[in-house]
């Protein structure tokens, strides 16, 4: 969308045999421009955002980031083809494109290094919204990381948000099997909201992340495993039982 | 909701509403001074959905606010005098209770009918308007599903029957939910407009504009057919449908970080800018419809009572 100076906004679709375009203005109130918007946000947060700082609508939330950013123009692209494709964004920016990581990123990564055992996670937040602290980093990690999935599964007709539940299981690799990379590997199961169905769907996700090079989805598929939520769950962590 | 009625005996009865599928007692408030003729009424329920736990609060809230101010605040104890407030605490009773101890994320009712897949019937797209048409779905498995036919869940029903009888008297129609920061106008079918569409947009922009002022909080208003999504067999709807003319949906906090989670640490706050926003419109309904003498008389007849119930203090009566 390009936001014009009377406040309505473009948007392009491209049609079946890729040669028409037809454009549209759209009124940045109506839920046309928030969804394309949504598209959008997610897939910055996902190429730009780091654990500790992600991107909203209104505000750059983050420790660390005292500016304010400024979307310009973002070119959001849903393709109308008959393969479903993700859609296309392309972002400019007022100021630097880069969020920084914190010193609470670094440490939250070295502190998982030295992990022995494996991390067990579960109901991030719970039935009650809760969030504790030694959780919100993978609280973090997994918004970043579903941010990605919401991208890739965006239609124009879907309102993707995430309803999160962590993972039944975290899955560390340790940086001694893989020395020259120096990643976390984690396992996560999410549930996502789409708003316009109404449909939480629940979704796997091989995540790979460290400090420097931000989160990377290695794959993620649809789950179908029954996994109970009731409203009463409350958050828990320990080292996974190695049974 | 027992307790509240018994502290509160001068301005509160407790009334069934109806019977949920699984035959639970829907109960719901009347809040306002006893009178012999009939008044004006203004209509809340909450917790349609299951999952949307800030809105039960809210109802909550509301009537905790009311019960605290009505003597200290000339406003509210004009309103108790004026009008009923109906207040509908939990409609949606058995998903609410399946949501704490089964499902977090349900949201329909958990009526079942033979030969479906799936059970639960979305409460808020049974009712019989435009039911439905667009925004909805057949599938029984669908979380929109629309049920059999339109008012075919007890809970509906329920509500609607009672509304029909009163729709004469009742001036405002309040239903709350979550979440998404929205005030929401009917109708939720793109080729229907209400007759005073401008009325009840400039109303709503001023409550987001109270609501705002509270703690900084940003609601969008707007029909959803707009702002939101295409939808039918609303409440709000429906009862704009019946003639009532003030109809709005309250999608309350967040934006989607917590969504239907949102954390014991919000609830205050979310409740507190929704009260505004609330009592916003209430105020204006109120001065549409008492106006002038009736006013003065109800100002007159709230400042003997005051002179009274202070001299009594005085006495030591109270």
């Amino acid at each position: 969308m390009n936001w014009n100076e009377r406040g309505t906004a473009d948007s392009e679709q491209l049609s079946q045999d890729n040669s028409a375009r037809t454009m549209k203005k759209l009124n940045p109130s109506y839920y046309e421009t928030t969804r394309a918007a949504q598209v959008a946000l997610h897939c910055m947060n996902y190429q730009h955002a780091s654990l500790f700082c992600h991107f909203s609508y209104e505000t750059v939330k983050s420790s660390s980031l005292e500016d304010v950013m400024r979307i310009h123009t973002a070119k959001i692209l849903f393709s109308h083809t008959e393969t479903r494709m993700a859609p296309q964004v392309n972002c400019t920016y007022d100021d630097t494109a880069k969020a920084n990581t914190t010193d609470d990123e670094h440490a939250f990564y070295e502190r998982m290094r030295k992990q022995e055992k494996l991390v067990d996670g579960k109901y991030i937040p719970d039935g009650h919204g809760n969030i504790p602290a030694e959780m919100k980093p993978f609280w973090l990690l997994g918004q970043i990381a579903s941010s990605y999935v919401m991208w890739q599964e965006s239609s124009e007709s879907t309102l993707y948000n995430m309803q999160q539940e962590d993972a039944p299981l975290i899955l560390l690799l340790f940086p001694k099997q893989r020395t020259e990379d120096d990643f976390l590997d984690f396992e996560y199961v999410v549930l996502l909201h789409d708003i316009v169905s109404q449909e939480i769907t629940q979704w796997s996700m091989h995540i790979r992340w460290n400090p420097t090079h931000g989160v990377k989805v290695l794959n993620y598929a649809q789950d179908h495993r029954d996994i109970p939520f009731p409203g009463t769950a409350t958050a828990t962590m320990s080292p996974a039982s190695l049974s | 909701m027992m307790e509240v009625a018994l502290r509160h005996p001068d301005v509160v009865q407790l009334d069934l509403l109806g019977q949920t599928y699984e035959k639970k007692n829907i109960l719901y408030l009347k809040i306002g001074n006893r009178s012999e003729q009939p008044k004006k009424i203004i209509w809340m329920d909450c917790g349609i959905h299951a999952r949307e736990w800030i809105s039960p609060a809210f109802c909550q809230w509301f009537v905790k606010e009311i019960l605290q101010t009505y003597k200290s605040d000339a406003k509210v104890g004009r309103y108790l005098q004026d009008m009923d407030f109906y207040i509908v605490p939990v409609l949606n009773i058995d998903g609410y209770i399946y949501s704490w101890q089964t499902n977090r994320l349900w949201r329909k009712s958990r009526s079942i009918y033979p030969g479906n897949a799936c059970l639960g019937t979305d409460l808020n797209r049974n009712f019989n308007s435009t039911w439905c048409s667009v925004g909805a779905s057949r599938d029984p498995c669908s979380e929109t599903y629309c049920g059999p036919l339109a008012e075919s869940e007890s809970e509906v029903k329920a509500v609607a029957d009672l509304v029909r009888s009163r729709k004469a008297d009742i001036v405002c129609f309040f239903t709350i939910h979550s979440y998404g920061q929205l005030i929401l106008m009917p109708y939720g079918h793109p080729d229907k407009n209400a007759s005073n569409f401008k009325e009840l947009l400039d109303l709503g922009l001023q409550a987001a504009e109270a609501i705002k002022k509270k703690h900084g909080t940003a609601y969008r208003v707007g029909p959803p057919s707009s702002i939101l999504y295409n939808n039918s067999g609303s409440s709000r709807d429906w009862a704009r449908d019946m003639g009532i003319p003030f109809s709005y949906t309250l999608e309350l906090r967040d934006n989607g970080t917590h969504g239907f989670l949102l954390p014991e640490e919000q609830i205050e706050a979310t409740c507190q800018e929704a009260q505004a926003g609330v009592m916003l419109i209430v105020e204006s309904v109120h001065a549409k419809y008492f106006s002038g003498a009736t006013a003065l008389a109800s100002l007159w007849h709230h400042i003997t009572a005051s002179y009274v119930a202070g001299w009594a203090l005085t006495r030591g009566n109270l």
